[in-house]
């Protein structure tokens, strides 16, 4: 054997194309020499090109250098052969397994270009076997020795040494094409073909990583960079910054150096003693590893190129330039070149083996330009993420170095850093894929209107990479809702609801827990009110509530909620209901959400069904249930809800211990349309001297809350609060200016908090308060006297075990926890989903919530279901539901904010199974469509009994009533 | 893919090159070597020692070489002349195509196994 001249580069290339047509394909270079001839590379691996990360190793640049080609065909041939052949690989003491061969051949692209400069080759090895630069002669005057370029000084690489380089630094640059060291740069940057076809090659294969441009002589393992010594501590003193263009390139000053990322450095540095180790291995042969400038500055050369793109434009993946100085001479005896061979391939897998498992070089580049806080509502904290891709398998941190800080804005503007300051990814085996850092600021809105700048600096140790992203917000006024009422008004709502009394039949039932929302809903809220039965009726058109207790809407709304009376002779439809509330709702404008709640004790029976009016539905729709899912049926109302926003409750069967649930779903739902979260919700019995203290916790991500109590006998209760600090807050101390509010109303009184609250001189925020409740004698006796005349039974009641009550905390608040039942089905036996989600200004919570339900079978049986985190800050459990009818879930969420303060939150929820429930919808009859199970259902509404119990004990009289009424 | 084309061969004989080591006590005296350049330094530039000195071997001319000799505290020897040897090493270079267009399928050096 002997060196390859040209033409046997061509054939070899073409030989291990035909040879191996699944591992190897010719690529063809687009830019002919000056000579005309055509450069050919080839692609090794096995999958299409540009979907695994790439290595392009080069060679023949300089044409006195024969060697480089011959190594570069040689390596590629081993590989093919022994990929083939499913063998090792060996050179002298340094051996590969088949494994390594195949993970070069199977996880890479592997792209060779042996001989970038063929014509100048030819010259060489045919003419002046020391000419180094290509054969171009356009700038040589005619002069023999002043024909061509020097391609490694031909690269867009601070090409115009002249320009960027101090004078007198000894450059091995020239701009002279006559120039005896025949490092001529060329007439512009990538002026010569050979240098466009490398360029070709990096932009046509994108996932290029690596890249390996093979020289002689000197035993070197150079990498970057080569125009003046590294440094890693300065990233603007760089070779883009023209503020050094009259320094760099000086040997030993400090004047200038050249900014290189320390990770990069430190890879290139391992790579480096990598490709050192196995090339030693072959045969003993010591190749050192230095930086390029460690020889001389330079300009131009490829492997500064490759690198410096991705520096220049962050969008080009970053590429490793190395270059390899094999052998003594130029042209070593060919018994020599085929040593140097051997030692240089193993150097070559080596280094492909090392990229493979660096995977590539850090990139870091942000995905946002700015950080903007769009419409925040006043008081609400939101969070947004400067986002950045990175790609690299090493641990990667991000870290505000300045900022948040405000630039300009109202007094009272904050951006914070809900998540801590540093955000770091872990190592991840290579090839990495792109993984997103996000760094996180919040902003808490302040006054409607106000408009805020700021800026905020992130800093990468590991790149030295900075990036300082422009901040804006704009405060907006909290959101309103316009909410309406659609109120079942067929004569069942007469019935018995099962709960004793005052709220013995279903409308006092739902009297008792409408009428609180006329009270507590916020002012600038809309509230409308429609009645049906076989038809809907408009009773009060979406109208502003108005101010707290006095507001003329509220007031109206109040008085209609009162009144509300069934038709005895109606029937039910639904549809009807809600295509008038739709109506009424449509043209009000002005409000941020339209919501309507409906109430039903039955399945749909006269058309409009929902079904026929689902399609025109586009508010978000809450639905109660009053009673069971035998008699509700309530397969429509889920499906229609489902699609909105909303969602369904039922109450199922209701006894004494279940006298509060339809005044709490409608509070859950009023919180729900007005962003507030359920801190507690415990219900008691209070007896006369007796005062209960009820803690609940509120914390730094609460801007508001309500305290509610609602009892039947609310007039009798002394109702205050206790600060965190021990402070007392009763209605004689309440009032707009201390941040408190206390409203009392027909059926509940209510604290109406501003946190933080000024309250004894103190402000008073997060910590543990407590609702202090007692009853006031006086009117105690009172209240036993007038119901000892009207109904004995509740005197005896309150004279036994003393009033009921229910306080119910709730929050405005950053910290939510949302919740919802997901079923598989409606037959008994699917199973339900349980899914809580805690968030905190937008943020998961993750690994600081827990959540478990309380669960309330149909049988009356309870049991605990306990919530997994599923993902961050999501929390699921499965319930199976083999009983049919109403299952309650309580779910109770507590854990640690992201400053580590506890919270508690709370939600009710339901599911339903019943015989049938898959085949919805039901259509017309009443209870003459109704099955057996049905018809016990109804007669125990009828009775306020349980079902069995009910249908052994109905009279015929009273079954014919419902059949006709209903 | 047989290459026929006659080339940009110059006109006249090629210049000889000689290989040439440069040694300097120091920096100092290594600057009046470099006085004389450009040089072709070849792969290489000049190394400094830890003690000081300064090396490398340049590809100059004959005359240039006798320049060197005369810069005083440095030594320039003459380590081969590198045209001479090119030319010989040009004889190591295959002849016609020994893959024969593409038929005969090249082999690596390493041990397969």
């Amino acid at each position: 054997m002997s060196y390859l001249n040209v033409t046997e580069i061509d054939s070899a290339l073409a030989a291990l194309t035909a040879a191996y047509p699944s591992l190897c394909r010719l690529i063809t270079l687009p830019h002919e020499t000056y000579e005309h001839r055509t450069c050919y590379a080839v692609h090794l691996g096995t999958a299409t090109p540009s979907t695994r990360d790439a290595i392009l190793i080069v060679g023949g640049l300089h044409a006195r250098e024969w060697g480089s080609a011959d190594i570069a065909i040689n390596f590629a041939a081993d590989l093919l052969e022994a990929y083939t052949a499913g063998t090792g690989l060996s050179y002298g003491g340094r051996s590969y397994t088949p494994a390594e061969v195949r993970t070069l051949i199977e996880d890479l692209d592997l792209i060779v270009f042996p001989c970038v400069n063929p014509d100048g080759r030819h010259y060489s090895q045919n003419v002046d076997p020391g000419w180094r630069r290509n054969r171009n002669p356009a700038e040589s005057g005619g002069a023999p020795e002043c024909v061509g370029v020097d391609l490694n000084r031909n690269y867009d690489f601070l090409w115009d040494h002249v320009s960027f380089y101090a004078p007198g630094c000894g450059i091995r640059t020239s701009a002279d094409p006559c120039n005896s060291s025949q490092i001529y740069r060329g007439s512009a940057a990538a002026s010569e073909p050979e240098t466009k076809n490398c360029v070709w090659l990096i932009e046509t294969y994108p996932r290029i990583r690596w890249m390996m441009d093979l020289h002689s002589f000197s035993e070197l393992i150079l990498y970057p960079w080569g125009d003046d010594e590294n440094q890693t501590t300065d990233p603007s003193m760089n070779f883009s910054n023209p503020a050094y263009n009259s320094v760099r390139g000086l040997r030993w000053d400090t004047d200038y150096q050249e900014f290189i990322p320390p990770s990069d450095l430190a890879v290139f540095q391992s790579m480096a003693e990598r490709i050192h180790a196995a090339i030693q291995e072959v045969r003993g042969t010591t190749y050192r590893c230095q930086q390029s400038f460690a020889l001389y500055p330079t300009s131009g050369t490829t492997g500064d190129y490759a690198y410096s793109r991705h520096f220049r434009d962050s969008a080009r993946p970053k590429i490793g330039g190395f270059c390899l100085e094999w052998g003594t001479v130029f042209q070593p005896p060919w018994a020599e070149m085929e040593r140097i061979i051997l030692d240089v391939s193993a150097g070559l897998v080596e280094f492909c083996l090392a990229g493979r498992s660096e995977g590539g070089l850090t990139e870091i580049e942000p995905a946002n330009a700015s950080l903007v806080f769009l419409d925040v509502p006043e008081g609400e904290t939101t969070s947004r993420a400067a986002v950045f891709r990175v790609r690299s398998s090493r641990a990667v941190s991000l870290q505000i170095t300045a900022g948040p800080g405000v630039i300009t804005g109202p007094p009272g503007t904050h951006f914070g850093t809900p998540l801590g300051t540093v955000v770091t990814l872990p190592p991840v085996p290579a090839p990495a894929p792109e993984r997103m850092a996000r760094v996180w600021v919040s902003y808490t809105g302040t006054q409607a209107g106000d408009i805020a700048s700021g800026e905020v600096t992130i800093h990468c140790p590991e790149t030295r990479g900075e990036w300082t992203l422009p901040i804006t917000a704009n405060t907006i006024a909290r959101p309103t809702v316009a909410v309406t009422l659609v109120l079942d008004a067929s004569n069942s709502m007469n019935w018995l609801s099962g709960l004793p009394e005052p709220l013995e039949t279903r409308v006092k039932t739902l009297r008792f827990a409408a009428v609180p929302l006329a009270e507590i809903i916020p002012e600038g809220n809309a509230l409308g009110i429609v009645r049906f039965d076989e038809d809907a009726h408009p009773v009060m058109s979406p109208t502003p509530v108005g101010p707290l207790e006095t507001g003329a809407g509220r007031l109206a709304a109040r008085g209609h909620l009162e009144g509300h009376t069934p038709n005895p002779a109606g029937w039910t439809s639904i549809g009807d209901g809600l295509v008038l509330a739709h109506d009424m709702v449509a043209p009000v404008t002005g409000y941020d959400l339209k919501a309507t709640i409906v109430l039903t004790d039955g399945h749909e029976n006269r058309p409009e069904y929902i079904d026929d009016v689902a399609s025109l539905i586009n508010e978000r729709v809450y639905a109660i249930g009053l009673g069971t899912a035998e008699v509700i049926r309530p397969g429509a109302l889920l499906s229609l809800t489902a699609g909105t926003g909303g969602y369904l409750l039922l109450t199922g069967a209701l006894s004494d211990d279940n006298t509060f649930l339809l005044s709490k779903y409608y509070l859950q739902i009023l919180a729900g349309v007005t962003n507030a979260e359920i801190v507690l919700d415990p219900d008691g019995w209070l007896r006369p001297g007796e005062v209960r203290r009820i803690p609940f916790r509120l914390g730094e991500s609460d801007y508001g809350s309500d305290v509610i109590l609602l009892a039947p006998g609310c007039e009798v209760f002394r109702f205050s609060l206790e600060t965190p600090g021990g402070d007392a807050i009763d209605p004689g101390h309440a009032s707009a200016g201390s941040g408190v509010r206390y409203v009392k109303g027909k059926g509940t009184s209510f604290y109406r908090l501003t946190l933080p609250a000024a309250v004894a001189g103190r402000e008073a925020h997060g910590g543990v308060w407590h609702a202090v409740l007692k009853l006031d004698d006086v009117l105690f006796g009172r209240y036993v006297e007038t119901h000892q005349k009207r109904s004995p039974k509740l005197a005896r009641e309150a004279m036994a075990h003393g009033l009921r009550y229910n306080v119910s905390a709730q929050a405005l608040s950053n910290l939510k926890m949302s919740a919802a039942v997901a079923q598989s089905g409606c037959e008994p036996g699917a199973v339900m989903t349980l899914r809580a989600v805690f968030t905190e200004a937008g943020l998961p919570l993750a690994g600081r919530a827990r959540a478990e339900a309380e669960v309330e079978r149909p049988d009356g049986t309870r049991a605990a279901v306990y919530l997994g985190e599923i993902e961050p800050g999501v929390l699921e459990a499965l319930l199976p539901a083999p009983l049919a009818g109403v299952y309650r879930l309580r779910v109770l969420g507590s854990g640690y904010s992201l400053r580590g303060t506890p919270f508690t939150r709370e939600r009710l929820l339901t599911g339903f199974v019943y015989k049938g429930g898959d085949r919805y919808p039901p259509r017309g009859g009443g209870c003459r469509d109704l099955d057996i199970e049905a018809i016990r259902a109804c007669l125990a509404e009828f009775q306020g009994r349980p079902p069995k119990q009910a249908l052994e004990r109905g009279s015929p009289t009273r079954t014919a009533k419902v059949t006709r009424t209903k | 893919m047989k290459d026929d084309r006659q080339g940009t061969d110059r006109r006249g004989p090629i210049p000889r090159v000689l290989r040439v080591r440069l040694r300097a006590p120091d920096r100092e005296a290594f600057g009046e070597i470099d006085k004389l350049g450009p040089f072709d330094w070849g792969g290489r530039g000049p190394r400094m020692d830890a003690d000081g000195r300064v090396s490398g071997d340049v590809f100059v001319s004959p005359a240039k070489y006798e320049e060197l000799k005369k810069v005083t505290r440095c030594t320039a020897e003459l380590i081969e002349d590198a045209t001479e040897a090119g030319l010989l090493r040009q004889k190591e270079v295959g002849r016609g195509d020994r893959f024969e267009g593409g038929r005969r399928v090249p082999r690596g050096l390493g041990k397969k196994g």
